[in-house]
Formats: structure tokens, sequence, C-alpha cells
């Protein structure tokens, strides 16, 4: 072979990498090119799935005395976290949730709810249905609170407590002990007379310790307190409805509830240390024993 | 036991073990002391002490359980991985059992963790005290001290029966981590490994689950 010919072949194996990275970018551009139609085929898709939907005849879900109308196709899914709502709320407010009067809440679908990169008013069945018992649960809650005297939901901030105490608890003391003015440290020490105007008095902490005086009431006196308090007259008489003891011995009983350590895990903390303990003794005579037979 | 023999082990081992045991005693004592360090600082700009010395204390919470593990591992694998790698021959050559040299060693391993133990208590006591609590916020150095002692002891002890056990359960035991850590981003086998391996009662790994709070209300 001439070294003319073998200088060309030299050539073309150095340019052959080079042309592969002109190959690469123009592939690049291609599946980014694709992506980009498939993101419009799938938003195309959404906006026909969700106008689908929308000229959908609503079905009834759910029993009385809570029934939600929903778009027919979501209805099947719908059931499953109808029903796993009404339960939480049974298990959160008791029987008061089964004493309420029959309603049917309506979820349509909410073109608004869900506007990828903002582009095209549509909602995509998926997320209706992980919309549905969020919905539900914040229309019982809304129910309960409509068979509170009038000024409850506005004196704890609009919200009930949640499900978990401790937190309402730990919320409560955060509040006391941030009160500049001191009377929140009195408060916790006990002085009830304290404690008293602290919760009358509108503030920056007034809800939450509110909230966490409503929460000790519920945590004493079970869920069904929740059903005692409901009625009318005014935000005190609902709470000693609902904890059968004076005003003055529910804030004694909240003030103790949050001076009270929580309680150890499940497993008591003598018990957890006990178990390490006589797990690493079982273990190390599992290893002298080993030893004794192990042959390197 | 032999008292004069256990004395020999325990210096031996002291100072071979010196590094490690220099290391767990500065880490224990820093993790308390870290929980309240810089708090004043923040009370200026956020407020709220408490809820910043528990949210300090929560975010502090892994690391106790995390620490015990690693020490364990650390004293144990400093404890035998001399003798796998060559043989157990030194222990061949001495005049007693070999039964004998591993409990005389597995005891000394258990005293040498004392003192990481008593650091991390003392070192509590003392940020407690400086970090000045609120009322009904509440240090517990003690229970800590004592949940991370008891864990340091089953993560020495498993530790040590693997290095017996030979490289095929080693790779069992970095199987079973790696489903761990593989159901941890999501991928589902059917049953919790984490549940089974740390939250039931019987399990040996059950010291090291819950809540490790330093400072709670």
């Amino acid at each position: 072979m001439s070294e003319r010919r073998l200088l060309i072949l030299a050539l073309a194996l150095v340019a052959r990498p080079l042309a592969a990275q002109d190959d690469l970018t123009l592939l690049r551009r291609r599946v980014a090119n694709l992506e980009a139609h498939r993101e419009v085929l799938a938003r195309a898709v959404a906006r026909q799935d969700s106008l689908a939907l929308a000229s959908q005849a609503l079905q009834m879900v759910g029993a009385p005395p809570f029934q939600v109308m929903v778009p027919a196709s979501g209805a099947p899914s719908a059931g499953p976290i109808i029903n796993e709502a009404v339960a939480t709320a049974r298990s959160h407010f008791g029987s008061l949730v089964d004493k309420l009067p029959p309603e049917t809440l309506t979820v349509r679908l909410d073109p608004d709810a869900n506007r990828p990169g903002g582009a095209g008013p549509f909602e995509a069945p998926s997320h209706l249905i992980s919309r549905l018992g969020f919905a539900v649960g914040q229309s019982l809650e809304a129910r309960v609170g409509r068979q509170l005297p009038d000024s409850f939901v506005p004196w704890i901030g609009g919200r009930l407590p949640a499900l978990h105490a401790e937190g309402e608890r730990v919320r409560g003391i955060n509040a006391l002990l941030a009160d500049s003015t001191g009377r929140g440290v009195r408060c916790l020490e006990g002085e009830i007379v304290t404690c008293r105007a602290l919760l009358a008095h509108e503030s920056s902490i007034s809800r939450d310790l509110r909230v966490s005086l409503v929460a000790s009431v519920i945590d004493r006196g079970g869920m069904e307190s929740w059903g005692k308090m409901a009625g009318g007259g005014t935000v005190e008489e609902a709470l000693v409805r609902g904890a059968g003891v004076s005003m003055d011995s529910i804030t004694a009983r909240w003030v103790e509830s949050l001076r009270t350590p929580r309680e150890a895990s499940a497993v008591p903390f003598t018990l957890l240390l006990a178990s390490g303990v006589g797990w690493a003794v079982v273990l190390a005579s599992l290893f002298l024993w080993r030893v004794k037979w192990h042959h390197a | 036991m032999n008292g004069k023999m256990f004395r020999v082990t325990l210096a031996a081992q002291a100072r071979y073990l010196a590094p490690v045991l220099a290391l767990a005693v500065v880490v224990a004592a820093l993790i308390p002391l870290l929980t309240v360090q810089g708090v004043d600082e923040q009370v200026r700009w956020w407020g709220g002490r408490a809820e910043l010395l528990l949210e300090q204390s929560r975010l502090f919470a892994p690391v106790y359980p995390a620490v015990a593990l690693s020490f364990g591992i650390f004293f144990a694998a400093a404890n035998w991985l001399p003798d796998v790698w060559t043989r157990w021959v030194y222990v061949f050559t001495l005049p007693v059992s070999r039964s004998r040299v591993a409990l005389l060693r597995l005891a000394a391993g258990i005293v040498l963790m004392t003192p990481a133990v008593l650091a991390l208590w003392i070192a509590g006591m003392v940020g407690a005290r400086v970090a000045s609590l609120p009322s009904v916020v509440e240090a517990h150095p003690g229970a800590l001290a004592l949940r991370f002692g008891a864990a340091t002891l089953v993560s020495y002890a498993l530790t040590s029966l693997l290095v017996l056990m030979g490289r095929r359960v080693w790779y069992l035991g970095l199987a079973l981590i790696v489903l761990v850590v593989v159901q941890g981003f999501g991928v589902h086998f059917g049953v919790s490994l984490t549940d089974i391996l740390f939250l039931h009662p019987l399990s040996p790994l059950h010291v090291f689950a819950g809540q490790w709070l330093f400072l709670d209300v």
C-alpha cells in the first residue's frame, strides 16, 4: 500500500469519531423533538379525557348521611376513597358524624385545579380522584364545625385540632414559652388566672393555645366530646359541656397535660434496654460457642 | 476469669484500640453539645427557644443510633479482624484455650466502650446545664447514654459474631443491607424489611428503633 493511501486511511480513522459526534448531536436533537412532541400529545390526551369527563353525568357515591356526586367514570375509584375519609372522620369526631343532617357533596371537574406549566384549562381524571379524599375530609370537618357554636371555629383560628394530640400539646408549650411578657411561663407554672387571660386575649399565640386546650378536652373525654360540644351557646359553655367540668378545671387539666411528659413509646424503656442487653449476651454467647468450634 | 490476665488483655487492647477509643469519646461527647450549640444565636433571629431546642433535638436524634451502630462495628472489627487476617495464628500460640482468649477480649472490648458512653452522658449533662433549658423542656442524658450503651453492645456482639461467620455470611448481611436500602427507595417486596428488622419487639435491632431525643417535653 502506497504512503498516500496509508495517509488517507489514517485521516479517515481520525475523522470517523468526528463524524460520530455529528451523528450523536443529530440524534439528541431528534430525541428532544420527540420528547416535546410526546408532551404535547400527553396534554392533548389529558384535555380530551378532561372534556370527556366534564360531559359525563354525575353519579352518587357513598351512603347517607354523607354522599358525593362525582363524574361517572371516577365513581368506581371514588367509593373506597370516600369510605376511608368517612371512617377517618368517625374515628376523629365519633358518632357526631352520623348524627349530622344528610348532605350530598358535588365534586366536579375543576379546570383550574391542575395546570401543568400553566398550559390549558383541564384536569386529569387521576388528579380529580386524588383531590377527592381531601375535598371529602374538608367537607366533613366543615360539617362538624357547623354543629358547634357559631363562635367556636373562629375562636380556634378556623381549623379543628389535629388527630395527633401530642403535636397540639407541643405547639401549646411552644406558644406559652414564646410569650415574651412572662405570662406564658406563669401559666405553665400553674397560674390558672393567667392562663384564662392568655386564652381570652387575642394575640399571636392565642390560636395555638386554644387549639391545644380543645385538643386536651378531646384527648381526655374521647371523641364523643365533639358530640357533647355540639349545639348553641358560647365557646366556654361548649367546652364545659364537652369536658363535664368547670372552665377553671378544664384549664387546670390542660396545664397539667402540658406539664406531663409524653408517654414512652409502645415498648417501655426498661424493656427496650433489657432486650438490647439480652440480645448482646445471646450474640456474645453465640460468638463464644462459635470460637470454640471454629477452625481457621 | 483470671484478673491479671484480664488486666493484661485490657491494657493490650486499649493500646491497640486507642485511636478508635479516642474517636469514639470525642464523637459521643460532641453530639449532645452540638444539639444545644448555636441556639442562643438562632433565638435572636427566630425566637421560640423551646421550639428551636426541640427542633435541634429532633434533628440530631437519628445520629445517636447511627453512631452506636458504627462504634460497635468499629470496636468489633478492630478487636477481631487482625486475627481473621492472620488466620488466628497468634491465638493458637497462646497457652490458654481459644474460647477463654475470646471471652477475655470480648469483655475487654465491652469495658473499653464505657468511656464513650460516659462521655455521652457527661457531655449531655453539661450541655443541658449550659443551655439553660426553659421549664417543661427536659434533658434525658442518662436514659440516652444507657440506650446508647445497649445499642453499642448489640452492634459489637453482632459484628463479633459476623466476623467469625466467614465471607458467605458477610455477603448475606451485605445483601440484606442492600435490600433495605432498595426498599427505602420505594421498591416493594411484599414485606417491609425495615419493620421486621427494627420495629419487631423481638428483633435484636429493635434497640436502635424509636425516637432518640436528648431534649423532650
